[in-house]
C-alpha cells in the first residue's frame, strides 16, 4: 500500500519529459469472491489478455484505452451423493465456462521518476461483456444439452503503476514494461437463467510495449 | 505509425472474437462441485405439464411439451418433494423455508442471518402448496416436515403424513411432534391436526370414505371424516404389552369395507380390525408375509411370502386360511381380479411366475429364461411385461447361457402362458404402457439412447431416437408419455406414441446455476 501511495504520488511530480504516447501487449487479473465464480472461474481471479493503446494529451496526461479477453472454464460434478457412493443427482457432470471482453478507457496522470522510470495512476470505466457456456455433453458438438447466455457491465477501474523504459536516445520509440495494481469493481452481469455474477477486488494488470 | 497501432488493434480484437465452433474446445481448467443437484429427476406429471425440482436453485419449474418452462413462485419456500393430485390436475410440493430468529428488517437473507446473528437463530418452516396451472393456488403450513399425503378417492380430504422410507433429513429444531398427521379438507382449505400414535405412515379410507383407518407403531386410529371435526372414533391397539413394538408392514381393507387387514413386520401375526363393532382378530400366519393382495372379484385375500413356497388364500366371512404349495417361494403378487400373479423379485435366481385363482384356487406354473426384477400388468391386464437380470450363468455355450448373461424383457400372455423373451442390450429402467390401436409397452434401456416400442402382441418392436440416455418414463395428458434423461442440466422428452414425434425442453435445471443469497421467510 505504501508502494502504491508513493507510486500515486510520484506521478503528480513534474517529469523531465512529455507523457509518452503507448501500445502495450497487456496481461490482467481481476479478483472476486462472487460464489458463481467457484463455478465457471479457476481460483480467485479472471485472467485475461489484450492490447492497450495510450494517446498523450500534454505534458503529463494521457488517455488510455484496452481491450482485453479471457476465457475460464470448470467441469463441474455434483457433490450429492447416495448411501450407495453413487451420486443422486442426474448426469455426473458438465463443463462450464466463462467467457469476457473487456473495454476500458480512462485518463493516465504520469510523470517521470528519471530516464528509465515512470510513475503514474489512472482511474477507468469499463465495460464488461461476458459469455457463459455450459454443456452437458461437450463430446458432441451440437446438441441439446447446450446453452450460452450473455451479460454486461459497467465498471470501474483505479489503479496506480510503475513502468520502466529504455532511454529514447533519439529514436522514435523506445520499448517499455509496466506493472499496475490498484482494484476493479463491475455492476453484477445479469445471465437470464445463470443468474448474476459481478468482479470486485484486487486488480492488476502488467505487460510489455513501446513508447513513442 | 498510429494508424499502424489502430490496425494491429482492430486485428488483434477480431481474432479474439472470431472462432470456428466455440462449443469445441470449452476451456477446463479445474473442478467445481455444487452441493446439491441442479434437478431432481423424480418429476410429477400434472394435465399442464411436468413439474421438477431444482434443489440448487431452490426452485420448482414446469416443463411443457412446447420446449418452454416456468418457475412457480413459492416465496421464500423450496420444494422438497413432489406428489400427484389423484385427479392429475394439480401438483402437491412439500415446501420449506428458512427463518431467523430475529426483528431486524435488514436480515433478510440467510447469508446475513449466519453472519450477523450465527447459525443458531436459523430454523426451517414448513408448509404444503398445490400447484395448479403453473400457479400455487393454495398452501397449508406443517408444524411436521410431512412428505407423504393420501386421498380419499374423491380428492376433496388429504392426510398428510411423514414417510420415513422417503430417505429426507430431518432438521430438527426445537421440538418436532411426530404423534400427529394433518387431515386437509382441500375445498376449503381447512387444516386439521388430529393425534394418531408415533410414526403414522399409512392412511386407508373405507369404502364410503367416511372413515380414515391410520396406522402408526403398535396402535391404529380410526377417525371420522363425516363429521368435519376429525374426531377420533376409536383407537385399537396393537399390542398390550408397552415393551413391545408392533410396527405394520402392509395394510389393506376388504371390499366391503369393514375389516382392516393388517400384516406385521417380522411376525406371522394378522390382524384384522373390524371397524363396525369395534373388535379385533388375529389369524396366526405360518411365517412372516412379504406381500398380500385383496381382491374384491372374489372377495378373498392372497398372501405370500419370501422364505416359505406357499401361498394362503384368506376368505373374508370366517378369515379361513387354505394354503397352497409352489414349487418356488414367491415375495410379491399382483391382483387381476380375481386372479393373482405370484413372483419373486427377490436376490435369489428363481424363475417361476405363477397364476392363481382366487376362488378355484387352480394354481398355474409358468417359467421366467430370468430373475424377474419388476412385473406389471397392460392397462387391459391381458398382459404383463416382465424386467429381467443376468443370473449365475450355466457356463455353456448354449442360449440359455447367452440368456442368463444378459437383461431381458418378457411379455407375458399369463391366460395363455405363452411368454416371449427378449435380450436386452442393457438393463431395462423403465417401463410405460400405450393403449393406442396396437397396444404396446414402451421400455427405456439404461445407457441407451433409443426408446423401444414392443408390440405387446407379436413381442415385434421399433425403437425411437432419444436426445440423450433416458432415466425413467410416465404418462403425461391424453396418452402422451414424458421420458426424463440422466443430463445434469435437465432434460424432458415429450412422446407422442402414435407419431412417434418427439420434443425436447432441455437446460431448465441451469436456473441460478452462479448461486445467490438465500432469502428469509419474513413476517409480512
Amino acid at each position: 500500500m505504501h508502494t502504491l501511495m508513493i507510486l500515486a504520488l510520484s506521478a503528480l511530480l513534474p517529469g523531465a519529459e512529455a507523457a509518452e504516447s503507448q501500445l502495450d501487449l497487456s496481461f490482467g487479473s481481476q479478483t472476486t469472491n462472487h460464489d458463481g465464480w467457484e463455478i465457471v472461474g479457476d481460483g480467485y481471479a479472471h485472467l485475461d489478455v489484450g492490447a492497450r493503446v495510450g494517446v498523450s494529451l500534454g505534458e503529463h496526461l494521457s488517455v488510455l484505452g484496452s481491450y482485453r479477453y479471457g476465457a475460464d472454464g470448470n467441469t463441474v460434478y455434483n457433490d450429492e451423493w447416495n448411501e450407495d457412493d453413487t451420486t443422486d443427482a442426474p448426469g455426473d457432470e458438465f463443463k462450464a465456462a466463462f467467457y469476457g471482453h473487456t473495454l476500458s478507457v480512462g485518463p493516465k496522470l504520469s510523470g517521470r521518476i528519471n530516464r528509465y522510470f515512470a510513475a503514474y495512476g489512472t482511474a477507468q470505466l469499463s465495460g464488461q461483456l461476458a459469455t457463459i457456456r455450459v454443456d452437458a455433453d461437450p463430446i458432441l458438438d451440437d446438441d441439446a444439452t447446450q446453452l450460452q447466455e450473455r451479460g454486461f457491465a459497467p465498471g470501474v477501474i483505479g489503479a496506480a503503476g510503475l513502468e520502466a523504459n529504455l532511454p529514447f536516445n533519439q529514436r522514435a520509440w523506445t520499448p517499455a514494461v509496466y506493472l499496475e495494481m490498484g482494484y476493479g469493481h463491475t455492476l453484477a452481469m445479469k445471465f437470464d437463467t445463470f443468474g448474476e455474477m459481478n468482479f470486485s477486488g484486487f486488480y492488476t494488470s502488467w505487460g510489455l510495449g513501446v513508447r513513442f | 505509425m498510429r494508424r499502424a497501432l489502430f490496425t494491429g488493434i482492430g486485428l488483434l480484437g477480431l481474432a479474439a472474437l472470431s472462432a470456428c465452433n466455440p462449443w469445441d474446445k470449452i476451456p477446463d481448467d479445474g473442478s467445481a462441485y455444487l452441493e446439491d443437484a441442479l434437478w431432481d429427476a423424480d418429476v410429477v406429471a400434472a394435465s399442464d405439464g411436468v413439474y421438477a425440482r431444482l434443489p440448487h436453485a431452490r426452485e420448482l419449474v414446469r416443463v411443457t411439451p412446447e420446449g418452454n418452462f416456468d418457475v412457480v413462485d413459492l416465496g421464500a419456500f423450496a420444494p422438497r418433494r413432489l406428489l400427484p393430485t389423484p385427479d392429475g390436475a394439480a401438483v402437491l410440493a412439500f415446501t420449506s423455508a428458512p427463518v431467523c430468529d430475529t426483528t431486524d428488517p435488514d436480515i433478510e437473507t440467510v447469508e446475513d442471518c449466519w453472519e450477523e446473528l450465527g447459525e443458531d437463530f436459523l430454523s426451517d418452516t414448513y408448509a404444503l402448496s398445490i400447484v395448479r396451472d403453473g400457479e400455487e393456488d393454495a398452501r397449508f403450513d406443517l408444524s411436521v416436515p410431512f412428505n407423504a399425503v393420501q386421498f380419499t378417492a374423491d380428492g376433496q380430504t388429504a392426510v398428510a403424513y411423514l414417510d420415513y422410507e422417503a430417505g429426507l433429513d430431518l432438521d430438527i429444531d426445537g421440538v418436532l411432534n411426530l404423534t400427529e398427521v394433518l387431515f386437509i379438507d382441500v375445498a376449503s382449505g381447512e387444516a386439521h391436526s388430529v393425534p394418531v400414535g408415533f410414526s403414522a405412515d399409512r392412511v386407508l379410507f373405507n369404502a364410503d370414505e367416511t372413515k380414515a383407518v391410520v396406522l402408526s407403531r403398535s396402535q391404529v386410529v380410526v377417525v371420522n371424516l363425516a363429521s368435519g371435526d376429525y374426531e377420533t372414533l376409536v383407537t385399537y391397539p396393537l399390542t398390550l404389552d408397552a415393551d413391545d413394538t408392533v410396527s405394520p408392514l402392509d395394510a389393506a381393507l376388504t371390499p366391503d369395507g369393514r375389516y382392516a387387514l393388517i400384516t406385521i413386520e417380522g411376525s406371522g401375526d394378522l390382524y384384522i380390525l373390524d371397524l363396525e363393532v369395534e373388535a379385533i382378530n388375529l389369524v396366526s400366519l405360518e411365517s412372516a408375509p412379504s406381500d398380500m393382495v385383496v381382491d374384491s372379484e372374489s372377495d378373498r385375500t392372497a398372501i405370500v411370502y419370501s422364505g416359505r413356497p406357499e401361498v394362503d388364500i384368506l376368505e373374508h366371512q370366517y378369515f379361513d386360511v387354505e394354503t397352497l404349495t409352489l414349487e418356488e417361494p414367491a415375495t410379491d403378487v399382483l391382483n387381476v381380479g380375481g386372479v393373482a400373479l405370484l413372483h419373486n423379485i427377490s436376490s435369489s435366481d428363481r424363475h417361476d411366475l405363477y397364476r392363481l385363482d382366487l376362488t378355484s384356487g387352480e394354481l398355474v406354473e409358468m417359467r421366467m429364461e430370468n430373475p424377474i426384477t419388476r412385473l406389471e400388468l397392460s392397462p387391459d391386464k391381458a398382459t404383463a411385461v416382465a424386467f429381467m437380470r443376468p443370473e449365475k450363468s450355466s457356463g455353456d455355450n448354449t442360449l440359455e447361457g447367452y440368456y442368463d448373461d444378459n437383461y431381458g424383457v418378457a411379455i407375458v400372455d399369463f391366460w395363455t402362458e405363452d411368454i416371449i423373451s427378449l435380450v436386452t442390450e442393457s438393463q431395462p429402467v423403465g417401463l410405460a404402457f400405450s393403449e393406442g390401436e396396437i397396444p404396446v409397452a414402451l421400455v427405456l434401456l439404461s445407457g441407451q439412447d433409443d426408446l423401444l416400442q414392443l408390440d405387446l402382441g407379436t413381442g415385434t418392436h421399433t425403437e425411437v431416437r432419444l436426445e440423450e440416455p433416458p432415466l425413467d418414463i410416465g404418462s403425461y395428458g391424453d396418452d402422451q408419455f414424458y421420458i426424463t434423461h440422466d443430463t445434469a442440466m435437465g432434460m424432458v422428452s415429450f412422446l407422442d406414441p402414435d407419431s412417434g414425434n418427439i420434443s425436447v425442453t432441455a437446460n431448465f435445471a441451469a436456473r441460478n446455476l452462479l448461486g445467490s443469497e438465500t432469502p428469509l421467510l419474513l413476517e409480512e
